[in-house]
């Protein structure tokens, strides 16, 4: 079999990243990855249903994420919404472009200076 | 409301992604929009619709770039269904879009002069034929009195020869035309000026020509300080005023007289004996003025004939006008051809889509087990048809990429080798439009084929087809949409077969008709005789020297080794040039001279006859007794000798060649009749006089030189000869003479050629496709013939079974072919000759032909059938 390598995903898009983190702490419907990126990030990344459903649908399609089948109490739930959640793989890819990214951040400190 | 705006938007991204997530984002939006307020909630409403517009088109390639990637996987996982589908398209595209090329750059690429379609083309018809040429004085009224037409001009062939300028003599065809000419058709010159009404006087202050591109470049090395100098022509000095834009084509000159390279003013004095009403040898175009009709014009115009004719009764009989758009008298002579190859070629292409479509249905038969895993795993009928289509449109692509190859060759050997009666060949080429139709073919037939097989699929998913059946007991439903196919493919065949067939044996009779000369092992060239030499002295004087200096060369051409004969003729049999001149019989004159009947000129030198094989019937030929000054004397033809001279003796008799008044001369013999106006037409009345003895000096022979061998193995040598009597008269059209008669047939030959080519390659298509649905047929049906073979049925019968039932589609699309066929050929009559378009035994050979074809289509399937083993057969299924 194929090893995966995450970093064939990569670069992601702001969007994209900011989908997996905020799956990386739990299972999350649509609705609920808006909200906690506009609150992670003090509303600089604004995700709305086409962006979000268009990553989800790729990721869905290449395995970084899959439905969840946990959903939380009738009383609570929504039957329209499904819930996601992160795969080994899209947590795979979260760390990869993480790095990359700090990598990035660490040769733009070593050429412009304290950032 | 707010819900439904959002599903209206989310219809702008991929059904197969509204299918997995439009409910999902709805939900998400209708939470996000219930928390938003005032303001916010605009701001959600409009960045939201903006958001889905930038992501759809990303959506809608992503899932085209996996539909082509499965399409992709899916060609190469089965090369030979890939192999057979692309050649097929290759092939039909292909053609088609060599046959779109060369229709469209010959008939409809628009001409390249302004307002092309308001330009016209002028003809004196006369009773006995149509005519055409006009009399100069009949130019000058028609000018002055004509109300529909603007810049009627009249223009005639001329030729020039440049000399004094340290380089080689060179001839030039050139055109003399009236000043108006390039203002008429809307074209100016590039450097200089178009010419004055002034330069196109008698006796104007000063010489003028305006030059070609081509020659401006060649003679004056592209030099802007060419204009304004002063070239010898033909030992006169002329001014050059113009140079014309490079590419300007000529057409008028182009048509009628070779490219002209020169153009001088027509300068014609009215008192000029050729500028007589009777010297018709102008042609004449115009434009049409604001508003008018060609129909309108030729009303007006045949009443200014009418009015000449009452004014000069004696120069005119019953005249009228016939007008014609330019490219109508251009274009339409060759549309029919054409338009015929164009219906050709769509036959051919409808043959190649049929037999892609009959493969396309094999393969969805063979992929419902797939369909139907596919549509119980929810996928839909439209993310079906998207696939499907998208492997069609793939599939034709590449078919349309590889078929652009064999038409970009097909149309280099068309521009090259093509008959030269089709107008603007040089410049065919493929270019943006071609490519243009090809992928205008390849989406239309890879949108059609991937639908096509949607019906058969859709509704799989039963569980018959969940277990793989494929394998029926009876394969009877899916045989008959292809026996469809097949009768249909093999009907398009039979109207090519049957139209090429007839077109055949019509070039066959024709070019079994004897011509009356013999072509074979003649060499043929132009050799002008002009400059100054040639004009001293009065026209006897100037008879003298022509006939010594073509008399010189023939001795000379003679005396080389391999040269068995040598002569010379004004007008070449079937090289396309008439020279009619009026035919008046002593003591038989008409009332009016326009009445009497035309014949045919021939001014000869040297042993003409038996150089070009033309027999002598009855009297004698021209020999040394028939000098210049020697009792005048000519030949006729066994048609001029039968037609003319109602049942009495031609020989003796004296006849007037042009006006009634010219000097008489007696017929001294009757020849063969020659074909001269081409090999479908009949000789008609033909007349012959020696060189030495007509009015004027002849300046443009052709010379005939009879040889042992090849006869261009002799073009230098008569070139060097022609050098050493005089080096200032360049020979041009330098040809075989058995190049020069099937030059007449060309068209003919290249419309049966391309059709046969057509036909062809459609009764191949016919016969693979029969092959292969009857191939699947029988390998479907492998069940029920085990069947019928273990409840004792025999091999043979099967067998017959089998092969019957093949070739009743043949046999039903050799009938709707055939009668198909007859009509096509009633409309192709004037491309026949000699054959009824109805032709037996063509058609007779069509149906024998496809009848072949498709019992040898039929037999091995037939025969495999017959061949399956029934316990076998049964145990698998």
């Amino acid at each position: 079999m194929v090893r995966f390598d995450p970093s064939q995903h990569l670069p992601l898009t702001p969007a994209m990243f900011q989908v997996l983190v905020a799956l990386a702490d739990g299972e999350k419907h649509g609705y609920a990855v808006i909200k906690e990126v506009a609150r992670r990030t003090e509303g600089q990344v604004v995700l709305r249903a086409g962006t979000l459903y268009t990553v989800i649908r790729r990721f869905v399609d290449d395995g970084l994420i899959a439905e969840s089948a946990v959903r939380p109490d009738a009383a609570l739930d929504d039957e329209r919404r499904r819930y996601y959640r992160l795969t080994d793989r899209g947590r795979a890819v979260a760390v990869a472009e993480a790095r990359r990214m700090a990598e990035t951040l660490a040769q733009a400190r070593v050429k412009l200076g304290a950032i | 409301m707010e819900t439904r705006l959002f599903r209206w938007l989310l219809r702008l991204l991929p059904g197969e992604f509204r299918d997995g997530y439009g409910r999902d984002a709805e939900a998400a939006f209708r939470a996000e929009s219930r928390d938003a307020r005032g303001l916010e909630r605009v701001g959600l409403w409009v960045g939201t619709a903006i958001d889905i517009l930038r992501q759809a088109p990303g959506e809608h390639l992503d899932i085209l770039g996996r539909d082509l990637q499965v399409a992709w996987r899916g060609m190469v996982a089965r090369p030979a269904h890939t192999i057979t589908a692309v050649a097929t398209l290759a092939l039909g595209i292909g053609a088609s879009v060599a046959m779109f090329t060369v229709i469209d750059g010959v008939l409809l690429a628009p001409l390249d002069y302004r307002d092309a379609e308001r330009l016209i083309f002028v003809g004196e018809t006369r009773p006995d034929g149509d005519g055409g040429n006009t009399g100069y004085l009949s130019f000058v009224d028609l000018k002055t009195r004509s109300r529909s037409v603007s810049h009627l001009i009249a223009a005639t062939q001329s030729t020039a020869t440049f000399t004094g300028d340290g380089q080689d003599a060179e001839r030039i065809n050139a055109m003399r035309v009236s000043a108006d000419y390039f203002p008429m058709v809307g074209v100016a010159p590039v450097l200089g000026r178009a010419f004055t009404a002034e330069e196109d006087r008698p006796g104007a202050a000063r010489q003028v020509v305006i030059l070609s591109d081509r020659l401006w470049r060649r003679r004056f090395h592209a030099d802007p300080g060419t204009i304004g100098r002063v070239v010898d022509i033909s030992g006169r000095p002329f001014t050059v005023v113009g140079v014309m834009p490079a590419g300007f084509d000529d057409l008028v000159a182009a048509r009628l007289y070779g490219d002209a390279e020169l153009w001088l003013p027509l300068g014609y004095d009215p008192a000029a004996s050729f500028a007589c009403r009777t010297c018709r040898h102008l042609v004449v175009f115009g434009r049409l003025a604001d508003g008018v009709t060609p129909a309108a014009a030729q009303a007006e115009l045949t009443g200014v004939f009418r009015g000449m004719a009452a004014e000069h009764p004696a120069d005119y009989s019953n005249p009228g006008a016939r007008v014609q758009t330019m490219s109508e008298l251009f274009l339409g002579p060759v549309r029919p051809a054409l338009l015929l190859l164009g219906g050709g070629v769509a036959l051919l292409f409808l043959v190649a889509c049929a037999n892609v479509a009959s493969l396309l249905l094999l393969r969805a038969s063979e992929r419902s087990g797939e369909v139907a895993v596919r549509a119980a795993l929810g996928v839909t009928r439209a993310r079906l048809a998207r696939q499907l289509v998208t492997e069609a449109v793939l599939l034709s692509a590449v078919g349309a990429a590889i078929g652009l190859l064999p038409a970009w060759a097909a149309v280099r050997t068309v521009a090259l080798i093509g008959p030269r009666e089709l107008p603007r060949l040089a410049a065919l080429s493929l270019d943006v439009r071609a490519a243009g139709v090809a992928v205008l073919l390849a989406l239309a037939s890879g949108v059609v084929f991937g639908l096509l097989p949607l019906r058969q699929l859709a509704g799989r998913g039963s569980s018959d087809d969940l277990r793989g059946a494929g394998r029926r007991t009876s394969g009877s439903g899916v045989w008959k949409t292809r026996a469809v196919i097949v009768a249909g493919n093999v009907a398009m065949a039979a109207v090519l077969l049957a139209a090429s067939g007839v077109l055949a044996r019509s070039i066959t009779r024709l070019l079994a008709v004897e011509p009356g000369v013999q072509p074979s092992q003649v060499l043929t060239m132009k050799l002008w005789a002009g400059g100054r030499r040639f004009d001293d002295g009065d026209a006897a004087q100037q008879v003298r020297t022509a006939v010594a200096f073509y008399d010189d060369v023939l001795d000379r051409v003679r005396a080389l080794p391999g040269v068995r004969d040598a002569a010379a003729t004004t007008v070449l049999p079937l090289s396309g040039d008439i020279d009619g001149y009026g035919f008046h019989i002593a003591g038989r004159l008409t009332a009016n001279p326009e009445d009497a009947p035309t014949a045919d000129r021939f001014v000869v030198a040297g042993d003409y006859f038996s150089t070009v094989g033309i027999s002598l019937l009855r009297g004698r030929l021209f020999d040394t007794r028939d000098a210049t000054g020697a009792a005048a004397v000519a030949l006729i033809n066994r048609d001029a000798a039968d037609t003319l001279f109602a049942g009495q003796d031609p020989l003796g008799q004296q006849v007037m060649l042009g006006p009634p008044t010219a000097a008489p001369r007696t017929i001294v013999g009757i020849v063969g009749d020659v074909r001269h106006r081409g090999l479908e037409r009949p000789a008609g009345p033909q007349v012959y006089v020696p060189q030495a003895q007509w009015a004027w000096a002849e300046s443009l022979m052709t010379l005939v030189v009879k040889t042992d061998g090849d006869p261009l193995s002799l073009a230098d040598a008569v070139r060097g000869v022609v050098r050493d009597v005089d080096p200032l008269q360049p020979v041009t059209d330098v040809r075989r003479y058995d190049a020069v008669v099937a030059a007449t047939t060309a068209t003919r030959r290249f419309v049966a050629s391309a059709l046969g080519i057509f036909a062809a390659a459609a009764l191949l298509l016919a016969a693979v496709g029969l092959y292969g649905a009857l191939s699947v047929t029988v390998a479907q049906r492998r069940m029920e013939i085990g069947i019928r073979l273990a409840l004792g049925a025999r091999a043979a019968a099967i067998r017959n079974m089998v092969f019957a039932s093949g070739l009743r589609p043949v046999t039903a699309g050799l009938v709707i072919g055939l009668a198909g066929g007859l009509l096509v050929l009633r409309a192709m009559t004037s491309l026949l000759y000699e054959v009824r378009p109805a032709d037996p035994a063509a058609l007779a050979g069509a149906a024998m032909l496809l009848l072949v074809t498709g019992a040898i289509a039929c037999a091995l399937p037939a025969w495999r059938a017959s061949r399956i083993d029934a316990a076998r057969s049964l145990r698998a299924d």
